[in-house]
């Protein structure tokens, strides 16, 4: 028997600690709400007066827009042609598709800076941006293709329609979802984005955030644009929520058989592998290139120091595992109840959980400076300050990591542990727990991959003295030394291909039911 | 003998609808009770209500001695010692079957794991053939071998009463009767009293000794298998249970008893003539000329030569088959007591199958059963 949320008592205990945990996610908004609208040399409304204001709006806008709908058309038939074409080295071209990911913006520019020193500006920030976001599109999009059944593309076919239109009157409420929140999460990527925008030398809001935080007089003129950045994050969630709508698939694709058909490479396809390959010839084959023959040329290996370069990477790896712990820390009690029950309180808890996904990290890390000096002085440029930042902004994902594995348990074995004399405690200890601790591996390795490549909290908030590899980086790319910032770009992307090489393998182990 | 499990006026719901009101059940110790519905008629939360996963709004709940729900209060789940199996068997995953079995042994992953190899594992491995495969785990199986484990652990603490949600429901037609059988001989051998639920009504008739019907969240009717299909409470009741013809019928003295040892109001007027009817419909007895539904089932019916009714469907079934008729407009019958043409299901046995389109007469070989209209 299905059983809805509303029908059953919701455990006091867990909505407790779940609404503490969802607190702790809004407390640094709050923060810099009340930091806004403090007094300062300009009040808020002034502050909303000067000229800059709609040009870095209109730039910030303007990208996102035009990103996303670049994504869009370079992955969408990229996940056309991984799902459902017969391809050679099909295992290959999904790497191929995702290695993107592991690239964080500000390498990529850097990298292609290397090889291009004249590049600039929007068209230059438009293209790395869509190179490395187009994964967001390509991937969810193609395991949506290949999951959905092409049953109604064949009722299509023999009611009169091309095979180009069938695909699109058949698939279209297959893709429409994953396409959305793929380009909801392409345009919150733009928006956020710090360092390849800062590279290019294209004034946007999250730059103009950095540069007034860094001028510290100004730092209310940081959380007004804040404020401005984060509305506009919303109003995108919000959009994507409305355009999304109910989704109307499931009752249907429960009546289809399933079958998924695989049409043979057509001549005429293949500059679709085109497509698929540019953007990581772009964002990763290039940058890496270039960086590897600048690491190798005499200077650079001369100015390597391999003691700093350890250093870094003990840094990184164990800031990023601090941040993974605060993020499981808060995120399960909000992803237990998320994924059991439901009505109003768990929905609002939930929510404020995933809030953190429409905070860019300069906002993060602006507001939790905010916090620390306005509430415990001790804590501003802490390595634990700096974890915490981690683990609130990526808690999403580690939400999302825990809820759909406990999801997945069904609510039935508790029942059975519970008439067989366990306690609700006992049955989490002897059942649930076990079953789920994938899901918090996944969540936490997902927190570390992201933390490790973050730039704008990580510059705003570590400790005086205190590098990670991101950092180096970024402080090479400001005297434009390729070379000497090649050692730790590698690091970091031998580092971040760690965790998601384990969470590759641990998707292929999971061979049980669950 | 005084009920075991003895259910008073519960009712259970959720805001303003109730699922299911003023339940009264009694199961005896020992006895193998079947409660069956369509879907929704609350069936399934009857049965995790006594289990303790969902509460009771009112009514009382006592197992033996024990009282488990009264006046409001609750014995918490956990503490009831009743064995649940579910309808997908909700093996453990992470678990293999003796693990499984002995997983009411103790309260710990540990303490199970110990329990596993005890002599009580063994022995209910063996109670339900399964001795050569404890170790195997539980996506191994199929769904017939996951049903005994599912039965195996829930009866591991020696619980008071088992219950079992459609544990038959996901299983090919062919294993569901053997399992069927299987799992009354262990619950027997068990000495367990159990409580199924079942949407399937041959399942509930051939296998418990104890029925209790139920529809829209209230009890229709209980009683024994034969009970409840030969002398069906209501006109609901004997069409969820078999294939039934309900026509429109008015009482009349009984003049067609030659013997006059009936009583004059148990005839009634239909398309099959004046016929002797047992009232089922509980009051008291409608006087000469009122309306009733008249309940005849098909197999109390038999085909003879004549010409009231005419053959317009047949449906063979192996052993016997089905044969619709419709009252002839061209003979007299057709005219009585009603404006819609008479339609009758008629068993017959597969050699006696009629042609489409051939006349008989219809014989009532049984006492057709009379119900408020």
């Amino acid at each position: 028997m299905p059983r809805t949320g509303e029908r059953q008592r919701l455990p006091r205990p867990l909505v407790v600690v779940a609404a503490l945990a969802a607190l702790v996610a809004v407390i640094p908004v709050g923060y810099l709400l009340v930091r806004a609208f403090a007094e300062g040399d300009e009040s808020f409304l002034s502050l909303l007066e000067r000229p800059r204001l709609p040009v870095l709006i209109g730039n910030s806008l303007g990208l996102a827009i035009t990103v996303t709908f670049s994504a869009l058309a370079i992955g969408l038939p990229s996940a056309f042609l991984l799902s459902r074409v017969r391809i050679p080295l099909r295992a290959f071209w999904m790497v191929i598709a995702a290695l993107p990911l592991a690239v964080p913006s500000y390498l990529a520019a850097y990298g292609l800076l290397a090889a291009f020193p004249t590049m600039q500006g929007f068209a230059a920030s438009w293209l790395v941006l869509t190179m490395v976001t187009v994964p967001y599109i390509t991937l969810p999009v193609a395991s949506a293709l290949q999951a959905a059944t092409t049953d109604f593309e064949d009722v299509a076919r023999t009611l009169g329609r091309s095979p180009f239109s069938a695909l699109l009157s058949g698939s279209w409420h297959n893709v429409r979802t994953p396409a959305l929140a793929g380009s909801l999460l392409v345009f919150l990527y733009v928006i956020s984005d710090f360092g390849g925008v800062a590279l290019f030398r294209f004034p946007v809001l999250t730059t103009a955030i950095y540069r007034a935080y860094g001028a510290s007089y100004d730092r209310n003129l940081a959380a007004v644009l804040s404020l401005i950045l984060i509305t506009l994050a919303i109003i995108i969630v919000f959009g994507e929520r409305v355009a999304r709508g109910k989704d109307r698939t499931r009752n249907v694709s429960r009546l289809a058989v399933g079958r998924t058909r695989i049409i043979d490479l057509h001549p005429r396809l293949t500059p679709l592998f085109a497509v698929l390959a540019f953007p990581t010839v772009a964002a990763v084959l290039i940058p890496m290139t270039v960086m590897l023959l600048r690491m190798f040329s005499a200077e650079a290996l001369a100015s390597l120091d391999p003691a700093r370069l350890w250093s870094a990477t003990v840094n990184t790896l164990l800031l990023s595992l601090g941040g993974a712990l605060v993020a499981v820390a808060l995120a399960t009690p909000i992803a237990l109840l998320a994924a059991r029950y439901g009505g109003r309180l768990v929905g609002a808890i939930e929510s404020a959980g995933y809030l953190p996904l429409a905070l860019p990290g300069v906002v993060v890390g602006l507001s939790l400076v905010f916090f620390a000096l306005g509430t415990a002085p001790a804590l501003y440029q802490t390595t634990f300050l700096l974890a915490l930042a981690y683990g609130f902004m990526f808690l999403p994902k580690a939400i999302g990591g825990i809820r759909s594995r406990v999801a997945a348990i069904p609510s039935s074995l508790n029942d059975v542990s519970t008439t067989l004399g366990y306690t609700p405690l006992q049955s989490w200890r002897s059942v649930t727990g076990p079953l789920s601790r994938p899901g918090f591996l996944l969540g936490g390795l997902l927190v570390m991959v992201t933390a490790m490549k973050e730039l704008p909290a990580t510059l705003m908030l570590r400790p005086t003295g205190m590098d990670t590899l991101a950092t180096l980086l970024w402080s090479r790319t400001d005297v434009a030394s390729y070379g000497a910032a090649a050692p730790y770009a590698l690091m970091l992307i031998v580092l971040a291909a760690i965790p998601a090489f384990l969470l590759s393998q641990s998707d292929r182990r999971g061979g049980s039911p669950l | 003998m005084t009920a075991f499990l003895s259910i008073t006026d519960l009712t259970v719901g959720y805001g303003a609808t109730p699922v299911l009101r003023g339940i009264t059940l009694e199961v005896a110790d020992a006895d193998f009770t079947a409660i069956v519905g369509p879907s929704g008629c609350g069936k399934t939360t009857l049965l995790r209500t006594i289990a303790g996963l969902e509460r009771a709004t009112s009514g009382d709940m006592r197992l033996g001695t024990q009282m488990l729900t009264a006046h409001g209060i609750h014995l918490a789940p956990h503490k009831r010692n009743i064995g649940w199996v579910p309808q997908d068997a909700s093996l453990f995953p992470h678990l293999n079957v003796a693990e499984n079995i002995a997983f009411g042994l103790a309260t710990s992953l540990r303490g199970v794991k110990k329990a596993a190899r005890s002599n009580r594992v063994a022995e209910l491995l063996e109670l339900v053939s399964l001795t050569a495969l404890g170790l195997r785990m539980p996506h191994e199986l199929s769904g017939g071998q996951a049903q005994r484990v599912a039965l195996a652990r829930a009866l591991a603490n020696r619980p008071q009463l088992v219950l079992l949600d459609e544990p038959f429901a996901g299983l090919d037609p062919i294993l569901r009767s053997d399992l069927r059988s299987e799992v009354k001989a262990i619950l027997a051998r068990a000495q367990t009293a159990a409580l199924l639920v079942t949407h399937d009504q041959t399942e509930a008739l051939s296998l418990a000794s104890h029925v209790a019907l139920m529809h829209d969240g209230i009890i229709e009717q209980a009683g024994s298998p034969l009970d409840v299909y030969s002398s069906p409470a209501t006109v609901w009741c004997a069409e969820f249970l078999g294939d039934a013809n309900v026509l429109h019928a008015t009482t009349v003295q009984g003049e067609s008893d030659p013997n006059g040892l009936n009583d004059p109001h148990d005839s009634a007027l239909s398309a099959l003539g004046i016929t002797p009817m047992t009232w089922m419909g509980g009051g008291t007895q409608p006087v000469p000329g009122e309306l009733v539904s008249l309940l005849v089932r098909p197999e109390s019916l038999s085909l003879v030569t004549g010409q009231g009714w005419r053959v317009t469907e047949t449906s063979f079934a192996g052993h016997d088959g089905l044969v619709t008729l419709v009252a002839d407009k061209e003979t007299p019958l057709a005219a009585r007591s009603q404006t819609t043409v008479p339609v009758l299901q008629v068993l017959v046995a597969a050699r006696e199958m009629p042609l489409i389109g051939a006349n008989y007469d219809v014989k009532l070989t049984a006492p057709a059963l009379g119900y408020a209209p």
